[in-house]
C-alpha cells in the first residue's frame, strides 16, 4: 500500500514540476497558445534532459550556488548542509528502495547504516534549525518554501519521534506497527518537501 | 441407437456416482448438539464380525474394525492424520520421522512413508509392512502399515499367525487408567498383533506368543495341544466383571483423548533432566489438553496447528489453531477471518519486540521448546529412544541423539525451532548415491567386529562361576573399571585406587572395594599355598570354559608360568618375559596373547558407557569386511561402502586410511517442534535485544556439532546461524551494534525534542501573527 501511495506521489509531484516549469517557459517566452502543445511539450523535455548531462546545467547549478552564497558559508555550515544531504539522501535511498522495489523491509548492512545515518540526521536536522529557523520564521515572509522548510523540519521530528520510539520497551505489537507506518509517511512527507523545496529554491526565477 | 445406448451408460454411471456420495454422506453422522459422552456399553465383535462370549473357553480378541464399527465408520478413521502415512498424497510440514535405531551397527536412520526432506522410504532399506510393523509398532496407534491389505502382505510376514495391527481407538480414547502402554509394546514384541489392544486397555489378559508358533498356525488352530511351555498359542482371557449379563462391556470412552493417550508417543525431555525439574507446557498448565487444539471430527484428520496446514487440509479450520489464530487475531486472507482467543487464549502484547519478529520468526522460535545454549540441549523422545515401556528389561535408550533447538526456516520463511538427528547407517555409494544397508546385512559382514565387549564379557562370566568367589569379577583397564551388567554387557566406572603395573589388572569387587583375583604370592614356596593355588587352578579352569579359546590358559608370574595340563595344575619355568605380579593370559607355544585382544580392549575404553557405540578402527574393519563379503558377488562395479554418521561420510581412501568428507546424505534430518510452550518469564528475549543480538549469543552462535554413533574427531561442526541462512559476521556486528543504541536512544531524544520544541514555539508564534495577537516585527 505504502509503495503505490509513495510512487503515485512521487510521480504526481515530479509530473507537476515538469509541467509547471514547462507553463512557466512558455510564459516566460510569452508564446501564444497553439494547437502544437504536445510537439512542444516533448521537445522541451527532451532539451532539458539532454541539458542535465552538458556543461550548461553544471554551470547552471554553479551560478545558483553563487547565487545562493553557498561558498561564502562558512566551512562548519557547509560541512553541516552537506552532511544533513548526505545523510537524508542516503537515508532516502536505502529506505525507499527496500519499500518500492524489494519484498522484503529492510534488513542487513542497509539497516544498520540507515540506523546510523539516522542519528547523524537527527542532529544535522537540529543544528540546521538552529541556524536557520529564525530566516525562515513565517514572522519574515509567509512564503511557500517557509512553509516547505517547516513541513520538513515536522517531518524529521516525527522521524526521530518514531525511531526512538520504536526502540523503547513502551509500545505494543500494533502500536509499532502504526509507528512504523508513521515513520514511513514522514519520510514521504519529508522526501516530497524537500524535492518541491529545492525546485522552489533553485528555480530561475526564484528570488532569494 | 448407439447414440441412445451412450446416454443411458452416462446416465447409469451419474445415479451410480451420486448413489454413492450418497453413502458416503449418510455415514457421517451428524452431532446431535449433546456435550456428553455416551456410555459405551457395547458388545465386542471379533475380527470376523462375530460376537464375543466371554465365558467361552477360547474367545477371540476383539476387533474395532466390527466393534466400534456400527457408529463410527472404520474406513473413515483410517484416513486420519495418525493412519493415513501410506494412503495420504498431502505430506504436510516434516514432522518426527520413525528411526529405525540399531545399537550393534550404530545404525539411527529416519524413516517415513510421508516424503519429507531427508527421511528415506522403508521400501528403500527393503522394509516391509511386517518388519516396519514388528519395528515401531510399539508406539504406532495401528491401522497403516500395521492393518495392510490382503494383497500387500509379503511372503515373509506372519500376518496369518499374529493377525493385523488394527487402529486402536482405545490407545487415544480409553479413559480408564488401565489403559496400559507399556502391554501394547510387549504384545507387539510377541508378535501378538490382533491381540495387543484388548491386552493394553485392561479388558482382559492375554498370554502366548505368536512369534513362537509356526507360521502355518492359524487362528482357527485355537491352543497348542501339544506345548503347553513354550509355543503356547496366543489367548486372551477376559475380565468377565466388566461384561453385564448381556455380554456387553463397559468401554470408559473419552472423546477427547486425555493428555496421558498422547504422552505415550509424544513425550519429550531434557535427555538430562531430573524428573521434578520437568516443566509442563503453558497450556497444560492452565488446564488445557492436547485435543483441545489439536482436534479432529471422525475423518481423524487432525489439527497439527501449524501455520499453513489449512492451505493442505482446506476442509478443516486449521488457521484457527495456530499461535497466531488464537492469540493474534490474524487473517488467513481478508475473506477468511479466524476466530481467535479460543480457550481464553490472550493477547499478546509484545512490548519492546520490534515488529519484524513478528514477522520473520514463528511464535516457537522465542516460546517453545529448550533455551539456546552455547550447546544443543540433547532430548529423548518417545518414539526415538522408545520411552514409556516399563518392564523387567529397560526399554529406553539414549541412542539417537535428538538435539534442539536449531532455528530453520520454515515453508513461509520465517525462523522455526526444530528437532534434529544426524543420522548414522552404513552405505553403498554408487557414484553420488548412497543406497542405506539393513543392520542384518552389515552384522552379517562384520561379524564379532560389532561385538568388541563380547570377549571381555564371555570371560567375566566364565570368572565368576570360581567358586566361594562371593565378590564379581572384573578388569581394570586406562582408569576404569569394567564390570558385566544385567543385560550381559559391560559396565565401566572410573578407579580411584592406585593404578597396577599390568595393562589389564583382573580384579573381584565387592562393597566397592577391589581385591586381585590372583594376588600375589610367594613363587619359590613348594608346594604354593593351597588357597591360592585353588584360586589359580580355578581361574584357568574357570578360562578353559570359554568359547572357542584360541590359546591355553596360563598364569605367569615371574619365571613361572602355572597351567592346567591334562588335567592337572603344573607350574614350569618360564623363559619368556618375566611378569612382576600373576597376570592372565592365553599361552600356546611359548608366545602370550592378552586375555582380551588390544583391538577389542580400544573398543571397550572408547565406547562403553559413553554414547558413541563404534571406534574408527571398527569402521574401518567393517568397511573392508563389508567390501570382501561383497567381492564376488559385483565384481567390476564401482560402488564402494560408506558409513554416514556424526555428520560426515567415512570410507576408506587408497592408502586404506579412514577418510571422512561432506555428503548430502549425512546432513542432519530437522523437523520442528511446537512444544514445551514455555512461560512468558522464560520466553526468548525477556531480557532484552542481546538474548540474541551479542556477539557470541547462543541463538545465532551455538556450536552445532555432529553426534552419532561414532567415537571420532572428525565431527561436523557447524553454527547456528548456518541453519537460518544468516550470515554470522553480520549477525556478530549487528549484535555489537546494541552496545552503541543506548546512546543512539539518548541523541535521538534530545534531538526530538530540540526538533518539538522549536516547532512547538513556531506554531505558536505562528498561531500569534495569524490571529494579529503579536505584531510582525520588521
Amino acid at each position: 500500500m505504502f509503495s503505490m501511495i509513495s510512487s503515485a506521489f512521487f510521480i504526481l509531484v515530479i509530473a507537476f514540476l515538469i509541467y509547471f516549469s514547462y507553463t512557466k517557459q512558455r510564459k516566460a517566452d510569452k508564446e501564444s497558445p497553439d494547437k502544437k502543445q504536445v510537439p512542444n511539450f516533448s521537445s522541451w523535455l527532451v532539451k532539458k534532459s539532454h541539458s542535465f548531462f552538458t556543461a550548461s546545467f553544471k554551470e547552471h547549478t554553479k551560478n545558483i550556488g553563487r547565487k545562493y552564497a553557498l561558498s561564502e558559508l562558512p566551512i562548519t555550515e557547509k560541512i553541516i548542509w552537506g552532511g544533513l544531504v548526505f545523510s537524508f539522501l542516503s537515508l532516502f535511498l536505502s529506505g525507499f528502495f527496500f519499500s518500492l522495489f524489494s519484498l522484503r523491509r529492510m534488513f542487513g548492512i542497509p539497516l544498520m547504516l540507515h540506523i546510523v545515518l539516522g542519528g547523524l540526521f537527527a542532529v544535522l536536522l537540529c543544528v540546521c534549525l538552529y541556524l536557520s529557523a529564525k530566516k525562515f520564521s513565517f514572522s519574515s515572509s509567509f512564503s511557500f518554501k517557509n512553509i516547505l522548510f517547516w513541513i520538513f523540519m515536522l517531518s524529521g521530528f516525527f522521524l526521530s519521534g518514531t525511531s526512538l520510539c520504536m526502540m523503547l520497551p513502551l509500545f505494543t505489537y500494533r502500536t509499532q506497527l502504526f509507528l512504523f507506518e508513521l515513520h514511513r509517511y514522514s519520510a514521504l512527507t519529508a522526501t516530497l518537501t524537500a524535492i518541491l523545496f529545492l525546485y522552489t529554491a533553485f528555480s530561475n526565477n526564484e528570488k532569494r | 441407437m448407439r447414440q441412445k445406448s451412450i446416454q443411458i451408460g452416462i446416465l447409469l454411471f451419474l445415479l451410480v456416482g451420486l448413489s454413492q456420495v450418497l453413502a458416503q454422506e449418510k455415514e457421517k453422522i451428524p452431532w446431535d448438539g449433546n456435550r456428553t459422552v455416551p456410555v459405551h456399553n457395547i458388545p465386542l465383535k471379533d475380527e470376523f464380525n462375530e460376537a464375543i462370549i466371554p465365558t467361552e473357553s477360547f474367545p477371540l480378541p476383539f476387533s474395532s474394525r466390527y466393534t466400534c464399527a456400527p457408529c463410527h465408520v472404520y474406513s473413515q478413521v483410517s484416513q486420519g492424520l495418525h493412519f493415513n502415512a501410506l494412503s495420504s498424497d498431502k505430506d504436510g510440514r516434516p514432522g518426527e520421522p520413525w528411526i529405525w535405531v540399531d545399537e550393534d551397527t550404530g545404525t539411527a536412520i529416519p524413516l517415513s512413508y510421508r516424503n519429507w526432506p531427508g527421511v528415506f522410504h522403508p521400501e528403500e532399506l527393503g522394509l516391509t509392512f511386517w518388519e516396519f510393523t514388528l519395528l515401531f509398532g510399539r508406539h504406532m496407534t495401528g491401522g497403516g502399515a500395521g492393518d495392510p491389505a490382503v494383497d500387500e502382505t509379503n511372503p515373509d510376514s506372519r500376518w496369518n499367525v499374529s493377525g493385523t495391527l488394527e487402529i486402536n481407538c482405545l490407545a487415544c480414547h480409553n479413559n480408564s487408567r488401565k489403559q496400559s502402554h507399556s502391554e501394547w509394546a510387549f504384545q507387539i514384541l510377541r508378535q501378538n498383533l490382533r491381540w495387543a489392544a484388548v491386552a493394553s486397555s485392561g479388558l482382559g489378559e492375554v498370554g502366548g506368543m505368536a512369534s513362537r508358533l509356526p507360521g502355518t498356525w492359524d487362528i482357527y488352530d485355537g491352543p497348542n495341544p501339544d506345548d503347553s511351555e513354550y509355543a503356547i498359542a496366543p489367548y486372551v482371557r477376559y475380565d468377565k466383571t466388566q461384561f453385564n449379563s448381556k455380554h456387553e462391556v463397559f468401554f470408559d470412552i473419552n472423546h477427547k483423548p486425555d493428555d496421558e493417550r498422547c504422552l505415550a508417543c509424544h513425550s519429550v525431555s531434557p535427555a538430562s533432566q531430573s524428573q521434578f525439574l520437568a516443566e509442563s507446557d503453558v497450556h497444560t498448565s492452565v488446564g488445557i489438553q492436547c485435543a483441545d487444539c489439536h482436534r479432529n471430527d471422525i475423518s481423524h484428520a487432525m489439527i497439527r496447528g501449524y501455520e499453513g496446514e489449512s492451505e493442505y487440509y482446506g476442509k478443516l479450520p486449521a488457521s484457527d489453531f495456530t499461535c497466531r489464530g488464537c492469540h493474534l487475531r490474524e487473517k488467513k486472507s481478508q475473506k477468511q477471518d479466524v476466530s481467535s482467543g479460543r480457550l481464553g487464549a490472550p493477547y499478546p502484547f509484545h512490548k519492546k519486540i520490534p515488529p519484524v519478529h513478528i514477522e520473520k520468526l514463528s511464535c516457537t522460535a522465542c516460546h517453545s521448546g529448550s533455551l539456546p545454549k552455547k550447546h544443543l540441549t540433547r532430548v529423548k523422545t518417545s518414539r526415538a529412544n522408545r520411552l514409556g515401556i516399563y518392564g523387567i528389561a529397560r526399554w529406553d535408550m539414549d541412542f539417537p541423539s535428538v538435539q534442539e533447538p536449531v532455528f530453520h526456516r520454515d515453508s513461509s520463511g520465517r525462523l522455526t525451532p526444530n528437532r534434529l538427528i544426524w543420522p548414522s547407517f552404513w552405505g553403498c555409494l554408487e557414484g553420488e548415491e548412497i543406497s542405506p544397508l539393513r543392520p542384518d546385512t552389515v552384522k552379517e559382514a562384520a561379524g564379532p567386529i560389532l561385538y568388541p565387549e563380547s570377549e571381555a564379557v564371555e570371560i567375566l562370566s566364565a570368572l565368576s562361576l570360581i567358586p566361594n568367589l562371593e565378590a564379581n569379577p572384573v578388569f581394570v583397564f586406562s582408569g576404569r573399571v569394567y564390570e558385566i551388567n544385567f543385560d550381559g554387557g559391560l559396565d565401566a566406572s572410573e578407579y580411584s585406587g592406585e593404578m597396577p603395573e599390568a595393562k589389564v589388572f583382573w580384579a573381584l569387587k565387592k562393597n566397592n572395594s577391589l581385591s586381585p583375583l590372583i594376588p600375589e604370592f610367594d613363587r619359590e614356596s613348594d608346594p604354593l599355598d593351597r588357597d591360592i593355588e585353588y584360586r589359580i587352578q580355578d581361574a584357568l579352569e574357570a578360562l578353559n570354559n570359554v568359547k572357542k579359546p584360541p590359546y591355553e590358559p596360563a598364569l605367569i608370574y615371574g619365571n613361572k608360568v602355572y597351567q592346567i595340563s591334562e588335567g592337572y595344575f603344573e607350574a614350569k619355568e618360564w623363559d619368556g618375559e618375566t611378569q612382576d605380579s600373576p597376570g592372565l593370559c592365553w599361552l600356546k607355544d611359548n608366545e602370550i596373547k592378552n586375555l582380551i585382544s588390544e583391538f577389542d580392549l580400544n573398543a571397550i575404553k572408547e565406547t562403553v558407557d559413553y554414547p558413541e557405540i563404534l571406534t574408527e578402527e571398527q569402521v574401518k574393519k567393517i568397511l573392508t569386511a563389508l567390501s570382501e563379503a561383497d567381492a564376488f558377488q559385483d565384481f567390476g562395479t564401482s560402488k564402494e561402502y560408506v558409513y554416514i554418521s556424526n555428520g560426515k561420510m567415512f570410507r576408506i581412501n587408497r592408502q586404506g586410511s579412514l577418510e571422512a568428507s561432506e555428503h548430502p546424505a549425512s546432513e542432519p534430518v530437522l523437523w520442528p517442534l511446537a512444544h514445551q510452550v514455555r512461560p512468558v518469564q522464560q520466553s526468548l528475549g525477556i531480557n532484552g535485544c542481546s538474548d540474541c543480538h551479542s556477539w557470541s549469543s547462543a541463538f545465532f552462535f551455538a556450536d552445532v556439532t555432529g553426534t552419532g554413533a561414532l567415537e571420532t574427531k572428525y565431527s561436523a561442526k557447524r553454527s547456528a546461524h548456518s541453519f537460518m541462512g544468516l550470515g554470522g559476521l553480520y549477525q556478530k556486528i549487528f549484535g555489537l551494534s546494541f552496545y552503541a543504541r543506548p546512546f543512539l536512544k539518548v541523541v535521538l531524544f534530545i534531538a526530538a525534542l530540540f526538533l518539538g520544541s522549536i516547532l512547538i514555539i513556531m506554531f505558536v508564534k505562528t498561531l500569534g501573527f495569524l490571529t494579529g495577537l503579536l505584531e510582525k516585527r520588521r
